[in-house]
């Protein structure tokens, strides 16, 4: 094997990520997670399909170089929900490493943050995902939502832990 | 030099498929019939000892059968190529099993789902801010990232501190707009 299915998804993973910052700068899309899955998967599933189909690439070497960005894509999207929701862990991290010798106290570590951003926000992002729609009189989970639910709930089940305190 | 066929008859491809889902097969074995890591802070050990595990079975399975008589710098691509690709899903599967444990989103979905419904100030008034920020507190605790000294909580082994960095970095790139939550720069002290 060459390293060339190596630079090659990597480079397709760059141009994917350069066009994400791009869009996302412009004008953030609605249900994120389902456009991450388009520009990062999808859209380069297409054109690298084109071009074995035409001819212009080679089909062993192509599908390495995909499941090579499919890799990196997948950890990035994986990677993206911290990222756009701020991760609480990660900014108490940051807050203990800034506040150096002294440290934080409890309280004024909860004070970082306000129950907006811990819950109201969280819960907004599922309704912009379509996981949770308003039902007749009362928020329910949409199908997709559901599916959701069941995985983890089974996958919690058969390592024999409980549901996760989030 | 092989070509791209002789890749594919060397068994790199299923090689890959087992890099998917080896992570969870350990993972299943030490959790569910092992018993391991199963207290609430040591959870997360867990999936990453999975993924640290994972990795001998799949090297070893490499050097016997997978290298295919490919010798010399195609063996030592396919090598770093595999590695590469079994470090990224092991990474996506430690996030996947983060999320059932941390993510606030697949609680809100899991309890509404048991429920049948979902009702916001109920869920809001028995997931408090308090409980969730001392929740992460004692995860931190467990891991060791933090520690405390008197009643005040300092830096320990901070391997999550350039991770931090790099999410807070890249998130005030992708949303130049949007302050960061709460209005705060992270580690910055209340007060500062």
């Amino acid at each position: 094997m060459s390293p060339w299915p190596l630079i090659e998804g990597t480079a397709s993973f760059l141009i994917a990520l350069a066009l994400h910052i791009l869009i996302w700068r412009r004008a953030k899309p609605p249900r994120e997670m389902t456009w991450l899955v388009v520009i990062f998967i999808l859209l380069p599933a297409a054109v690298g399909s084109a071009f074995v189909l035409f001819g212009k690439l080679e089909l062993g070497r192509s599908a390495l170089a995909f499941i090579w960005h499919a890799a990196l894509s997948s950890a990035y999207i994986m990677t993206y929900p911290p990222i756009q929701a701020g991760c609480p862990s990660l900014k108490i991290v940051l807050a203990i490493s800034r506040a150096g010798a002294a440290g934080l106290s409890r309280e004024e570590i909860v004070s970082l943050f306000s129950e907006k951003s811990m819950f109201s926000d969280r819960f907004n992002d599922l309704v912009e995902e379509g996981l949770i729609s308003w039902q007749y009189d009362t928020w329910g989970i949409s199908g997709v939502g559901r599916v959701i639910a069941r995985f983890f709930i089974f996958y919690r089940k058969i390592l024999k832990l409980p549901l996760g305190e989030g | 030099m092989p070509e791209n066929g002789d890749i594919i008859s060397a068994g790199l491809f299923p090689l890959l498929i087992a890099a998917a889902v080896i992570p969870f097969f350990v993972h299943l074995v030490i959790s569910s019939l092992l018993g391991l890591y199963r207290e609430k802070d040591f959870r997360q050990k867990g999936a990453v000892a999975a993924v640290l595990i994972g990795l001998a079975p799949l090297a070893l399975v490499f050097v016997v059968l997978g290298s295919g008589g490919q010798e010399g710098s195609n063996r030592f691509w396919a090598g770093i190529y595999l590695l590469g690709v079994y470090l990224l899903f092991g990474y996506v599967y430690f996030h996947i099993f983060n999320m059932s444990e941390t993510a606030r989103r697949i609680r809100i979905l899991s309890r509404g789902h048991r429920d049948g419904k979902v009702i916001k100030d109920e869920l809001n008034r028995d997931y408090t801010r308090r409980e969730m920020v001392e929740t992460r507190i004692a995860r931190l605790l467990a891991l060791g990232e933090i520690r405390r000294r008197d009643s005040r909580y300092v830096g320990g082994r901070m391997f999550l501190l350039w991770p931090a960095r790099a999410v807070f970095g890249f998130r005030r790139l992708l949303f130049p707009e949007r302050p960061i939550p709460d209005g705060q720069v992270p580690g910055q002290r209340p007060d500062g």
